[in-house]
């Protein structure tokens, strides 16, 4: 067995009575972009907390390249958790400073680098008091870059973002984990964000993994397939070819008139190219979330972390 | 326990701790403990000189009137109250305003056990008692050198060095209280209240056996030098003399209150 990226086993944390993480497996590959996805008060943020050290945890083992110290861990680990919080009186380019010194890593081209990548090299120099939240949570990303970092840990990373910044996010985290070979461990609620981000998936419902795998593995396994919504010019025509097309199946009624077909050994590009050799054009082909959302809602429960 | 990188990260306690208000203010007010104290003391030279300020002992006397005395006074001025004080309120933002402001939560998912980032702390702080010290010391002394030139005899500088030097040990016991309260507290307000109750409680118990001396009961007066207030005070023997007591109180209340912080602080969950 190789070292993981990251190794949970068995984590317990307790607030109370109520296991907010109870019994939490898990393993992140080197060069994963790994998606730790569950509802509100799930325990995505107590299980990070306790796999950096900042909380105690009750019972369980966590390895970080095979490390199992705690301090010498956090080495090879860039983190957010929840809103990051700054010395506000400080500039952002003095606040990414300090955590090269608290790291013991990283020097002035980590910071340029790292204010480049997240987009604010223009107001490196302002006082931080002055960000506006989406600036807080881009400075909050460029500090967990700045120590040089193997495994990157980023507790919901697009919160609070705009539409553009999101996409930047997950562009950088893309490029960072190819080019830099960076293993990154995020939790989020968002699926679409998940699904076209992270190759593997962790479901976590009240404080326990419900689901883990390959996105791809994750949808087989539950007989799940890919949806995409097509729209089409001629409607009838289209609901006709589908019927001659093997492997698609048209489900239903999508947003905006758009039809839902589900996809069975044939992507998005295969259906397109048989449809249009069938004489139906597209205008537009959107790939569903649905499918990840069935696994999601499968795997999680109603209620919003109130029992336990 | 103590990381190779320790050394940045006491700079990183530094850089922050010089930029930030509570930090610039306490360097500022020991910088006005020297001036104001100065000043009276010209002024009152100048009063007792004219004959304007009368009274048994003083007839025109003014002898007395020295930098070294000047200095004298300002390490009265400092120690009662203000600087303690102060230095209690700095430790107080340093380490639980952090932890309330949640910075404290980017500096622990470093590399660094919780022993290094207190002890980081605790050497920042004592760096602004020292300064703080030379800062109250430089300016009474050097105002005082203005208003009444050269001293007649420099017999008395070298304690009255000691008793600045001792100050630190003071400060020391209070930065420590300070963490301790803040690790038992996590709020700014309950480190003041706190300490303003282990310090109402100590004057309590200095009047109790006071009055139990007062009474004739034995042993209670043996008990007096041991108590913190006194011990606090340990600067005073540059001119009482020393005692040996104050000083292991005050040391042992030092690193009593560090360990039992350092001790709270590494079982705490950082939120
Ligand atoms: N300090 C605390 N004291 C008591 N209970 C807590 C504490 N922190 C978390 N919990 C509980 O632990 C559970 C998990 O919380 P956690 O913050 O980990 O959820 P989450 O998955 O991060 O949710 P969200 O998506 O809302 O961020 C919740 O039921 C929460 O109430
Ligand atoms: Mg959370």
């Amino acid at each position: 067995m190789g070292t993981h990226a990251l190794e949970v086993k068995g984590l317990v944390r307790r607030y109370g009575a109520r296991a907010a993480v109870g019994g939490l497996d898990l393993v992140v590959e080197e060069g994963d972009l790994y998606g730790f996805l569950g509802p509100n008060g799930a325990g995505k943020t107590t299980a990070i907390r306790c796999i950096l050290g900042l909380i105690r945890r009750d019972a369980g083992e966590v390895q970080v390249f095979g490390e199992r110290d705690p301090v010498a861990q956090r080495a090879t680990v860039g983190a957010m958790v929840e809103t990051p919080r700054f010395y506000d009186w400080m500039s952002g380019r003095e606040n990414l400073r300090l955590a090269t010194l608290y790291a013991g890593r990283g020097g002035e081209p980590d910071i340029d680098a790292a204010l480049h990548a997240v987009g604010l090299t223009e107001r490196q120099r302002d006082k931080v008091r002055g960000y506006s939240l989406g600036m807080r949570q881009r400075l909050g990303i460029a500090r967990a870059l700045v120590g040089k970092p193997r495994l990157l840990v980023l507790d919901e990373p697009t919160n609070g973002l705009d539409p553009r910044g999101m996409k930047e996010v997950r562009d950088l985290l893309r490029e960072l984990c190819r080019r830099e070979r960076l293993t990154v461990f995020l939790s989020s609620h968002l699926l679409s964000e998940v699904q076209s981000l992270c190759n593997r998936v962790g479901i976590i419902d009240r404080g326990l993994l419900t689901a883990e795998g390959e996105v791809n593995a994750l949808l087989a396994a539950r007989g799940l397939k890919t949806r995409v919504e097509i729209g089409v010019t001629d409607r009838r025509a289209a609901v006709e070819a589908l019927g001659r097309v093997p492997g698609a199946t048209l489900i239903g009624d999508g947003e905006g008139g758009r039809l839902v077909v589900e996809l069975d050994r044939l992507d998005a590009a295969g259906l397109n190219r048989l449809l249009v050799q069938a004489g139906v054009d597209l205008h537009t082909l959107v790939p569903g979330t649905g499918s990840l959302e069935d696994v999601y809602l499968q795997a999680t429960s109603q209620e919003a972390g109130v029992s336990g | 326990m103590i990381p190779v990188h320790f050394p940045n990260v006491v700079y990183a306690e530094l850089l922050k701790l010089y930029t930030r208000s509570a930090g610039l203010m306490t360097l500022a007010v020991s910088g006005l403990v020297g001036m104001v104290v100065a000043a009276v003391a010209a002024w009152l030279e100048y009063g007792i000189r004219t004959g304007m300020v009368q009274g048994p002992g003083v007839q025109g006397d003014t002898t007395q009137f020295s930098a070294i005395l000047v200095g004298d006074w300002a390490l009265y001025g400092r120690n009662f109250f203000v600087l303690p004080l102060m230095l209690l309120l700095v430790t107080a933002t340093v380490v639980a305003g952090e932890y309330t402001d949640r910075t404290l939560r980017e500096v622990a998912v470093r590399p660094l056990s919780r022993l290094s980032i207190l002890l980081a702390k605790l050497l920042a702080l004592l760096s602004l008692s020292a300064l703080s010290l030379f800062f109250t010391f430089g300016i009474a002394f050097g105002a005082g050198l203005a208003a009444f030139g050269l001293p007649a005899s420099w017999e008395l500088l070298p304690a009255l060095l000691a008793g600045y030097a001792a100050s630190l040990l003071s400060d020391l016991a209070i930065i420590c209280l300070g963490m301790l309260a803040s690790m038992l507290m996590g709020g700014v307000g309950g480190v003041l209240i706190s300490a303003a109750f282990l310090l109402g409680a100590d004057l309590a118990l200095r009047g109790f056996l006071t009055a139990l001396n007062f009474f004739g009961v034995s042993g209670a007066s043996g008990l007096l030098p041991w108590t913190l207030g006194h011990a606090l005070d340990v600067w005073l023997g540059w001119k009482d003399g020393w005692e040996p007591q104050r000083f292991i109180v005050v040391v042992g209340v030092a690193i009593g209150a560090f360990s039992l912080a350092q001790l709270r602080f590494s079982r705490m969950d950082v939120p």
